[in-house]
Formats: structure tokens, C-alpha cells, sequence
């Protein structure tokens, strides 16, 4: 308890000392992409809710953040239909398990497609994303925004590197109630839920323009992953709305 | 539900000995557990709860609780080593869960049915899931359609611990476990193979996906039990007589006695008796489910002394 209360408050420090930081250098700062914190995660795993509650703080508090949660399919045919599963969540995941050599588990979070961890292990996840936030490589900007006749207009700027565009639908909030028996009444409070995910094209160093469908989902996010799988640019709806 | 509070018998206990006491049994609705409860009768009733000793009674009872099941096992481990592996699959091996399927007969013999098991060790700290929808949760699951000479399996699930994970309600297994598989043949007294494809889940602070496929090849032959009948019958002896009958046994009742007043020679002492049931976590971290206060009265007479 006391441990989680130190953990608590020297998050909100990091937040403060970050906003105050974040105030002074103010052009320099805005332009930095948020970190992508992906969780893999399944409303029929019992070890899941302590990550999908971190994932939520994150959501709730963080700006420099892109949280977002994946839901896996692999649980559903052993009991619970999780109806946000995507075969998409994963393939993605399958991926990353080959990467790291850990294989597939939830909760994962993986950090800006560097580093996979424990989903509840707030401390190291909360150490990644700091560290993403010192090293990660930015290979261009990136922002996303709504255009006509249920478009989006995804804009990629020059760099140095390659990378796939990836356009991700999701919604912010959902109550689901998945108590049967014994626990019935229980609901699981879930954000930041990925409801669809696609490539949509190949940056190659080069201003770029793409104009999509808006994807399935609430919220847009557009990730730049470079070809060994770090995320090399990232933006979402909301950022270019606020 | 009406769960008993039932005391166990103090009369064993040296009345001198006893200060406070702390007793630990799961409510008997299982085999284990009715073996539980009377071996806690067993063992010196009271301990002084000053003391360290305190701490040993619930896993000592558990330990003797668990003993005919290790004793099965055992027998069966050598009896398995020691004969032909015809009634066993190899283990498929995985760091925190491995699976076997296991049958109680080395050949097909006259029956239509053949009693099967499939047999999961989990690694300490980790667990899998019963049948339960109790929750969202990850029960195992069998494909046995690439089966030859089986047209229908039912698999029984023996009583479950229980475990509170994050405020939430888990049947789980953890050790060792043999579900019970019926399996039904197409003919008797020919030869059959048994694939099963199961997929399950191994859980701790995460759960992972395992998957084994297992295949057993059975000939023709006499029907006397083989060396791994014991743990099939072992494991249907744990299977509750229903669903209800199993959610009895999600939590355990605690009791913490105290003795009014100093022990002054008189044949009769008072015992208060706080008794509480409890669910569990892993972490043996507990919430209060339910309590209740007893004032009993005692003869010394009757117990050795």
C-alpha cells in the first residue's frame, strides 16, 4: 500500500516536474511525439486487470503517451469472447514475441516497440517509457487529421530512415460487465481500446501525404514503424484537435 | 449458502497448553477436504498463537490432507517408471505447465468405454483454470476429433482450490491434476488412437497460452488396470458430485480460540471462539467473507492428558 502510494506520488512528481519542464522550452517540446505504449490484453485473462488499470492512468493522465490497448484473440476459444479481440492484436503480438524471444502472454506492454514487459510491472514499464522518452529515435514527424466525407489526411514529414504507416482506430472507453456466477456485477473499465489496425502505406525519407477512410474507432492514432519494428514516429486525432 | 461453523473437537487438547488457538480446514465438500478436517483433529488441537508454531498447523493439515493423493501419486510414479509406457503419453514439456494423457487400461479389452486422464503439473507459483464460468476465465480445452476408434469424450473436472485474484473469484488448479476423460469407442476390442489437441492456460501474474498435442496408440489386449489407473481413480474420487457442490468450497473457515480466564485445575474451562471464513489469494493475502463469535464450555475429562 505504502509502496503503491510512494509509486503514486512520484508519478505525479515526474508529471509535475515533465509539465514544468514541458513549459519552458515550450516550442521545442510540442513537436515531440507521444511514446507508444501498446498493451496485450484479454478481458478472460485474470492477471490482466492490475496492466488494463495501469493502461487507463496512462490514458487518463499522460499526454506524452499513445496508450493502446490490443486485444488478443487466443483466449477467446477457451472460455471468454473478448468482443473487442482483434486477429490483428495477435498477429502484431506474435510478432513482437518472435522480436524478443519471449513469445505471447498477457498482459504485455511493449514500449515504443523496443522493450516487451510485464504489464503490471508499473515500475519497469513506468522506467521504459522514460528511457523511450530520452532515446527514441524520431525519424519524422507525423500528424493525422480529420478531413471531409469521413476522411482522414495522415501527413508524414522528411527524415532519414523507412517505415510503414500504420493506422489504428480506437475507442476511448468501455464498461464491459464480465462477471458470471460469483462475481457477478463485476465490470472491467477498459481505455484506449484498439478496434482496428492497417498498414496504409511505405515512408521512405520523403514527404508524404496519405489520405484513408476513417478507420473503425472513436480516436485515430498513426504510428511510423521502422522495418526492425521500433516506432520511429507516432501522433494521434486528439493531439491536432487540442 | 450455509456454510458450517462447526467446531472441531477441543477435547484433545491439554488444557494446560491451550492459550489460543488457530485452526485452519476447508468446509467438506471434497475428498481432500474432509481429509483435511480430520487430520487438523489430529494433530495437537491448539497451539499457542505467541508462537510461531501456529503458522505450521494449516500446512501441516494440508500436507496430510494432500497425503493419500501423494501416496497415489507416488505409487503411480513408481509403478510408472518401473512398467511399460503404454498407458502414458510422453510430457509435453513447457517451464510452467506440462501435460500427459493417461489411460487406466493398457489395451482395449471388452469395454465400450475407457477411462482416460489428462494430467497437467503446474511449476509453483503458477496455475490453471477449471471449468468454471464462474468468471472470464480459461478453462482447457480438448480436440479429440482426429481420434481413431473414439466417438465421444466427457471430461470431469475434480474440486478446484480457490483463488481471489484481484477482488475477483478463480477456480484454479495448481500441483498436479488428472481430469478424468470417459472415452467413448466406436467398437470394443479394437484397437484405437487417441489424439487430443489441448489448448490451455498457464497463469501467474501473466498467463500464457500453451498447447499440447498428445496421441496415444492403444492395441487390443487384456483390460487389468495399468500403472496410471490409480491417478485417474484418484482424481474421479475429487470430483464434486456437481457444480454446486464444488462452489462450497471456495473458501476456508478459520478459527481463532481463546481461553477466558487462567487455567485453575477445575475439570471445565470456556473457550471464545472467533470463527471466520476467509477467502484466499495466491499470496495467502485473505478477506474477511463472513464471522461469528462461540462461547463453548469444555470438560477436560474426556481428552488424553
Amino acid at each position: 500500500m505504502n509502496q503503491h502510494r510512494r509509486i503514486v506520488m512520484l508519478s505525479r512528481l515526474i508529471t509535475t516536474l515533465g509539465l514544468i519542464a514541458g513549459l519552458y522550452p515550450a516550442a521545442a517540446l510540442a513537436a515531440e511525439r507521444p511514446v507508444v505504449v501498446e498493451l496485450y490484453t484479454s478481458q478472460g485473462c485474470s492477471s490482466c486487470p492490475p496492466a488494463n488499470a495501469y493502461l487507463n492512468e496512462l490514458s487518463r493522465d499522460r499526454r506524452d503517451v499513445l496508450p493502446l490497448a490490443f486485444h488478443v484473440t487466443y483466449w477467446d476459444r477457451l472460455g471468454w469472447k473478448d468482443p473487442y479481440s482483434l486477429q490483428a492484436a495477435t498477429d502484431r503480438q506474435d510478432q513482437y514475441g518472435h522480436r524478443f524471444g519471449d513469445g505471447s502472454y498477457t498482459p504485455e506492454i511493449v514500449v515504443d516497440g523496443a522493450a516487451g514487459l510485464v504489464g503490471s510491472h508499473r515500475h519497469d514499464v513506468g522506467s521504459a517509457i522514460e528511457k523511450a522518452k530520452r532515446e527514441s529515435r524520431t525519424a519524422a514527424s507525423v500528424s493525422v487529421a480529420k478531413s471531409g466525407g469521413g476522411q482522414v489526411s495522415i501527413q508524414v514529414g522528411s527524415g532519414s530512415g523507412t517505415g510503414k504507416i500504420l493506422l489504428i482506430g480506437f475507442d476511448h472507453n468501455h464498461t464491459t460487465a464480465i462477471g458470471r456466477g460469483e462475481n457477478g456485477g463485476r465490470t472491467l473499465e477498459e481505455a484506449n481500446i484498439v478496434r482496428s489496425f492497417r498498414s496504409v502505406g511505405q515512408w521512405s525519407g520523403a514527404p508524404l501525404q496519405i489520405n484513408e477512410r476513417f478507420p473503425e474507432g472513436q480516436d485515430v492514432a498513426v504510428v511510423l514503424e521502422a522495418p526492425d519494428g521500433q516506432i520511429i514516429g507516432a501522433s494521434r486525432l486528439s493531439d491536432g484537435s487540442t | 449458502m450455509a456454510r458450517s461453523l462447526e467446531l472441531p473437537d477441543y477435547r484433545m487438547a491439554r488444557p494446560d497448553r491451550l492459550r489460543f488457538s488457530t485452526l485452519v480446514y476447508e468446509p467438506a465438500s471434497s475428498f481432500a477436504d474432509v481429509k483435511f478436517a480430520r487430520a487438523c483433529r489430529r494433530l495437537p488441537a491448539v497451539h499457542s498463537i505467541a508462537s510461531s508454531k501456529h503458522r505450521h498447523c494449516p500446512r501441516r493439515i494440508m500436507a496430510l490432507a494432500r497425503f493419500p493423493t501423494l501416496v497415489a501419486l507416488s505409487v503411480g510414479f513408481i509403478m510408472w517408471t518401473g512398467s511399460a509406457r503404454a498407458a502414458a503419453t510422453d510430457w509435453v514439456r513447457d517451464s510452467r505447465a506440462t501435460a500427459r494423457l493417461i489411460t487406466a487400461t493398457n489395451h482395449i479389452a471388452a469395454d465400450s468405454t475407457l477411462e482416460a486422464g489428462l494430467e497437467f503439473r503446474f511449476a509453483k507459483g503458477w496455475h490453471g483454470y477449471w471449468r468454471t464460468p464462474g468468471d472470464a476465465r480459461i478453462p482447457p480445452t480438448v480436440d479429440r476429433s482426429a481420434s481413431e476408434n473414439i466417438s465421444g469424450a466427457e471430461i470431469s473436472w475434480p474440486a478446484p482450490h480457490h483463488l481471489v485474484i484481484d477482488e475477483s473469484q478463480n477456480s484454479v488448479y495448481e500441483n498436479d491434476v488428472v481430469l478424468p476423460v470417459k472415452l467413448y469407442l466406436k467398437q470394443a476390442q479394437t484397437s484405437a488412437r487417441i489424439k487430443a489437441s489441448i489448448a490451455y492456460a498457464a497463469c501467474s501474474e501473466i498467463c500464457v497460452p500453451l498447447q499440447a498435442e498428445l496421441t496415444l496408440p492403444l492395441s487390443t489386449g487384456a483390460g487389468g488396470p495399468s500403472a496410471e489407473s490409480v491417478l485417474i481413480n484418484s482424481a474421479q474420487k475429487q470430483v464434486p458430485g456437481s457444480p454446486v457442490a464444488a462452489g462450497k468450497m471456495r473458501s476456508r473457515l478459520q478459527e481463532r480460540s481463546r481461553r477466558l480466564g487462567t487455567w485453575d485445575g477445575s475439570k471445565r474451562f470456556r473457550l471464545r471462539v472467533l470463527a471466520q471464513i476467509f477467502n484466499y489469494t495466491r499470496r495467502h493475502h485473505r478477506a474477511p467473507a463472513r464471522r461469528s463469535e462461540i462461547l463453548a464450555e469444555y470438560s477436560t475429562g474426556d481428552g488424553p492428558r
